[in-house]
């Protein structure tokens, strides 16, 4: 079991936390059919099964850099070809919400942010909320708007897959949303500064996040870090020790044997931690 | 028309919060028609299910109809009351009720000193001590009537549950909750001796059974089961506090309750049936009903539930829904 850093639970229980989920949460979504989504590795590899010659983007894969891979694969399929797959991947199998999607809710964080296109965490939280929870894209005009409110909001940063023309997934999308959407970056560098991060299933390779925790600790020069869960083993211990130093952020390792039963297990605690932290701000109201 | 008595003389147990929830739950899900009687002189079941508007109304008279109209009359030797008064209606926890009423303990000398000559089979002194079971007969149409009562073992209680046909024990894990226990099944002993001893020396004296509106009274008080209210493990700076004492005592609850209530109720449930449930500390949405004058389960955004909250509302209503059911079937009722 991980054993929670106090600032966390604290940060939490205070909702000065930012819950960012990544597609490895979504991954333990199932459909009816037993079928579970993607991750953004396993989609780029059977959205080239029909690309011939392939070899080029499997080095691209192989080479970790996915941005470009997507890029060329949207290029070759046809915008709406691609667009179809993606729809495919991630909206029609109709996921349904996993344990760790309720505990993860449970935690009750005002702000939860992800980059999945898939509304399986959404849909979840409001159908348990009555709707009462605001979902915001990077490229609606209003977040600061929510941020500076009071209900609950779910942070979509790289969009929806009910706005397929407007998601961020590949290399020149990226590079284009930086501009285009700037003040949306500067509304998450500013919660970077303000809030704790706490990243779940999610890797390091994100560009988003990477330029986000690089700037805020180069700029800022903070020593409150963010923290990252990872399955074990997925990093070098000298890589870590590099990010940790670079990304201002504290990653704390799991074991990802038996269906990462241990991240399920670690966030249930966090709930039952973060509920005991309020009771007792209930009562000495230091928040 | 069954009549339930939530009842524990340890204070500060949930008490009030559980019957007026399962009083919602029958009627609002299981479409029962209940009527709440509120003999708690603290009217703490009143203030909770009705609007403050409500109580004003009720209370900004002089002379109003409460659970003590129909003690007045006896206080003043001038029997029981003649025409029964109208419950009021609770809007959001769609049930009756006849409101509390803090002059009821001015009753509780009469009641008390009635006692004795009740137990000696004098007809004034079992009228006095009856005087809930007429004020319940006054209202048979309901489904169920529940007596919500103050944290005592005194006079007023005793007659209340003399006029029941079953109890709950809503209960706290804690070793005073243990111990209260215990003084039930003295009371309760006793209380049982006496009304008995009563009843059968009318009779010898006056040929007949005691009866009220041509019906003989029998004691027929049955227990039906108890609720644990649960704490979650608390931390205070830093440090887990309570959990220890917790396990030790709700491994002994069922032990004391087989020992002390099972025993002298002698009827045909197991201990197992007799563990109605256990509710979950329900964090803000306790004060949330209690200042909108809503049952937990039915608490909206309206009334102020944010976030996961939403998740705390579904679940009470599952665990009341537990209960409920446990409890329906413990006193010989079904389900649907």
């Amino acid at each position: 079991m991980i054993k929670w850093p106090k600032e966390v639970v604290s940060d939490i229980s205070r909702r000065r936390c930012v819950i960012f989920l990544g597609s490895g949460i979504s991954r333990n979504s199932v459909n009816t059919t037993g079928r579970r989504p993607k991750t953004w590795y396993q989609f780029l590899q059977s959205a080239i099964t029909d690309i011939n010659p392939k070899a080029h983007i499997s080095k691209l894969l192989k080479d970790n850099d996915y941005l470009t891979a997507c890029e060329v694969v949207k290029r070759q399929l046809g915008k709406e070809e691609f667009t179809r797959i993606v729809r495919e991947e991630f909206l029609v199998p109709a996921y349904q919400p996993a344990d760790i999607h309720k505990k993860i809710f449970s935690l009750d964080s005002r702000i939860v942010a992800t980059p999945n296109f898939d509304k399986i965490y959404e849909t979840y939280a409001n159908s348990e909320a009555n709707g009462s929870i605001v979902v915001k894209q990077h490229y609606d005009s209003d977040v600061m708007s929510s941020i500076r409110g009071s209900e609950r909001i779910i942070l979509k940063v790289h969009g929806t897959i009910d706005s397929p023309d407007k998601l961020i997934f590949t290399r020149a999308e990226y590079a284009e949303a930086r501009t285009k959407y700037s003040s949306f970056y500067e509304l998450l560098e500013a919660l970077s500064l303000t809030h704790t991060f706490l990243f779940l299933g999610c890797g390091v390779n994100d560009p988003d996040i990477k330029l986000l925790l690089e700037d805020s600790l180069f700029k800022h020069n903070s020593s409150r870090s963010h923290v990252m869960l990872l399955p074990k083993k997925s990093l070098h211990n000298s890589v870590i020790e590099v990010i940790q130093d670079t990304m201002n952020l504290n990653i704390i390792q799991y074991s990802g044997a038996n269906n990462h039963i241990e991240l399920l297990e670690s966030v249930t605690e966090l709930v039952d931690l973060v509920e005991a932290e309020r009771e007792e701000l209930k009562i000495n109201m230091n928040w | 028309m069954k009549s339930i008595v939530f009842f524990n003389n340890k204070g500060g147990v949930g008490k009030t919060t559980l019957l007026c929830n399962m009083a919602a739950y029958l009627s609002i899900k299981k479409s029962k028609k209940v009527l709440i009687i509120d003999a708690d002189p603290q009217c703490n079941s009143t203030t909770y299910i009705l609007s403050e508007e409500k109580l004003e109304s009720i209370y900004g008279k002089s002379k109003r109809d409460s659970i003590e109209s129909f003690l007045s009359p006896v206080r003043k030797a001038k029997g029981y009351l003649e025409k029964r008064i109208n419950p009021v209606k609770s809007e959001r926890f769609k049930v009756d009720i006849i409101p509390g009423d803090p002059r009821l303990s001015l009753s509780e000398d009469l009641l008390a000193t009635d006692w004795k000559s009740a137990t000696s089979g004098d007809p004034r002194g079992l009228q006095t001590t009856l005087v809930f079971e007429h004020l319940k007969l006054q209202y048979e149409e309901y489904d169920y009537i529940f007596f919500d009562v103050g944290p005592s073992l005194g006079a007023i209680n005793r007659s209340v549950l003399i006029a029941c046909d079953y109890f709950v024990i809503p209960m706290a894990v804690d070793v005073f909750s243990l111990m209260a226990l215990e003084n039930i099944n003295l009371s309760l002993t006793k209380w049982r001796k006496g009304i008995e001893d009563g009843l059968k020396k009318y009779e010898e004296e006056e040929n007949e059974p005691y009866e009220i509106y041509d019906k003989e009274f029998q004691w027929s008080l049955k227990f039906s089961g108890y609720v644990l209210q649960q704490y979650k493990a608390k931390t205070v700076r830093g440090e887990k506090v309570h959990v220890k004492a917790y396990e030790k005592i709700s491994k002994e609850i069922p032990a004391a309750i087989e020992r002390e209530i099972h025993s002298i109720t002698k009827d045909h449930l197991t201990l197992d049936n007799l563990f109605l449930g256990e509710i979950e500390n329900l964090h803000s949405l306790v004060p949330m009903s209690q200042t909108t004058n809503a049952p937990i389960f039915s608490l909206k955004s309206k009334d102020g539930v944010v976030g996961a909250h939403f998740q705390k509302v579904q679940y009470s209503e599952g665990i009341y829904s537990s209960i409920a059911k446990k409890l329906l079937s413990n006193i010989g009722d079904s389900d649907d």
